[in-house]
């Protein structure tokens, strides 16, 4: 059974530096599927297709609100031919209804155990429009390793360098965290997978630098503990969410690689100031994600932030303008209000505001978030202090031995795409 | 949660989006020719569907179980204070006001009231 399994390009935001990763959500579904299917990955936001490529199933996998429309695009035009398509994935499970107007199947939950009866059913002609294992959880033993052999690799690289793999040792989250859905995606039940799995996986992984996209390291503390013993003897170097605020996990993590952390500035207190001067005692960098726009932020309140963001010295850092994703507390909030006046999907890329902010009037919050980057990097830009951050992982890297030089032929190229020097 | 909130008298198990378990604190007063039900979102005790996204529903399943008069609800959604410091969880109440369909509610229109308008009504 030949399936095109394709993930839709999106417009990524004008301020972030342009980093095409390898996608992860497609490989992990791939790694459920049965062997006699035969897989064309497609990331398009690196690669064309052709619609007459030959194909018995078209499966197409989105992560992002803003993918939504593409990927119905694509399965309009597949379905027209005749060909059936089946969506998942994260925003498929965010926008079904919708999505089910576009599908011949809408898949909701995890692959894993159950994608065969949905083949099983398409091969007999009797694919359902639905099918719905948001209650039925894998078990975690079933999960990878993710089929990065899928990738065409030589399309995530940067002038030689090789992009970070992703790679995930548990699913769901505990906490319930106001802009977030990853509670209704993955379930408030944090399930990890077994540690023999993961270190079978990390050694699948031709690459020394990844990004864990837990949804964060802070749910259980032993757990994380072992996590990171685990790591240690495959000396990755490794960027994820939030690490615990323990000094016992902390050390390790540093001893498993932990290069860089995702963490939330939402406020200017001292919790902050310490969280972040903790991370840099243990040698781990930090990138500042700051999301503006929130009903508890005046004008003043996001300049003070601003000024506070340049007394704690941050790495890198990253705003984002609050969007209303569906199945968050933040929608909920704006939909009992009416306060949500966008919805264009294609739109909430979380670099706009498509909702009235309690305090400000959306152009504002848009000019206070233009204004969060330039003078964030005014001083130093983003590329200078991404190559600090280059330069520690190579330092680290040389002294344990891993350090990979940048492959040569690949100078002149940057995601597949000829660059000058 | 504490079921000893005073606008939590039970827990409320039901269905909710995509056939997902929920659960949410419930508060039955009838009273003058009305019911009035409060609604309050647990958050992380409630592994399904938030109650914000699944009033209409809930209304209607709440009716029929607890043998309510569709015409005689007053539902009432509430957000309980987290403590967070996080201001937007403060505790919030607000009418719900839907259409009606039979013994179908649909279409929800939420109008925010104080802590002190929901006492008068229980009261």
């Amino acid at each position: 059974m030949k399936i095109k399994l394709i993930y839709p390009r999106w417009k990524k935001l004008d301020r972030q530096t342009e980093f095409n990763l390898p996608p992860h959500g497609p490989v992990v579904f791939a790694a459920a599927l049965p062997d006699y299917t035969e897989v064309d990955f497609v990331d398009e936001n690196m690669q064309s297709f052709s619609y007459d490529d030959p194909v018995d199933l078209v499966c197409i996998s989105m992560m992002l609100t803003s993918q939504v429309k593409r990927g119905w695009e694509i399965a309009d035009t597949y379905r027209e031919m005749g060909i059936k398509v089946l969506f998942g994935g994260i925003s498929t499970m965010l926008h079904a209804e919708e999505t089910m107007l576009h599908a011949d199947s809408v898949f909701m939950g995890e692959a894993e155990g159950h994608i065969e009866e949905v083949l099983d059913d398409f091969a007999r002609g009797e694919m359902k429009k639905l099918y719905n294992f948001m209650n039925q959880q894998p078990d975690m033993e079933l999960v990878g390793p993710a089929r990065r052999n899928l990738y065409d690799r030589d399309l995530y690289y940067h002038k030689g360098v090789q992009m970070v793999d992703l790679f995930h040792a548990s699913r769901g989250c505990k906490f319930n965290c106001y802009p977030c859905a990853v509670s209704f995606l993955g379930g408030r039940r944090f399930r990890a997978r077994p540690f023999d799995r993961i270190a079978e996986e990390l050694d699948t992984i031709d690459n020394n630098r990844l990004f864990v996209v837990d949804n964060t390291l802070a749910q259980d503390k032993e757990w994380t503990k072992e996590l990171f013993r685990t790591m240690i003897p495959f000396k990755k170097n490794w960027c994820s969410h939030t690490i615990s605020d323990d000094s016992e996990v902390l050390n390790l993590a540093a001893q498993a690689g932990s290069w860089y952390v995702y963490q939330a500035v939402f406020d200017t207190s001292d919790y902050i100031k310490e969280r972040i001067k903790r991370y840099h005692d243990y040698g781990i960098s930090v990138e500042g994600t700051i999301l503006l726009g929130m009903d508890n932020q005046t004008e003043d309140d996001m300049k003070r932030l601003f000024d506070f963001l340049g007394e704690i010295n941050l790495d890198l850092a990253e705003f984002t303008i609050l969007t209303p994703f569906p199945e968050t507390k933040a929608y909920d909030d704006m939909l009992k209000e009416s306060r949500i006046f966008d919805h264009d999907w294609n739109h909430y890329t979380a670099d706009r505001a498509v909702y009235q902010p309690r305090h400000v009037s959306p152009e504002r919050l848009q000019e206070l978030f233009e204004y969060a980057w330039e003078s964030f990097y005014a001083t130093e830009t983003q590329e200078q202090k991404m190559f600090k951050l280059m330069m520690k992982v190579v330092e680290r890297e040389m002294a344990s031995g891993t350090y990979r030089k940048p492959r040569t032929d690949l100078m002149e190229s940057s995601f597949g795409k000829f660059v000058d020097r | 949660m504490k079921t000893d909130d005073k606008y939590v008298d039970r827990l409320y198990h039901f269905n909710g989006k995509w056939d997902m378990p929920g659960i949410c604190g419930l508060k039955v007063v009838r009273k003058s020719g009305k019911t009035i039900v409060i609604a309050t979102n647990l958050y992380d005790k409630n592994p399904g569907t938030s109650i914000s996204r699944w009033s209409a529903q809930l209304a209607t399943i709440i009716c029929s179980e607890l043998e309510i008069d569709p015409g005689e609800l007053v539902f009432i959604e509430r957000n309980p204070n987290i403590h967070s410091r996080l201001e937007f969880y403060a505790e919030t109440f607000d009418i719900v006001e839907f259409d009606r369909e039979g013994s179908h509610f649909a279409n929800p229109v939420w109008k925010r009231i104080s802590g002190d308008e929901v006492d008068e009504l229980i009261a």
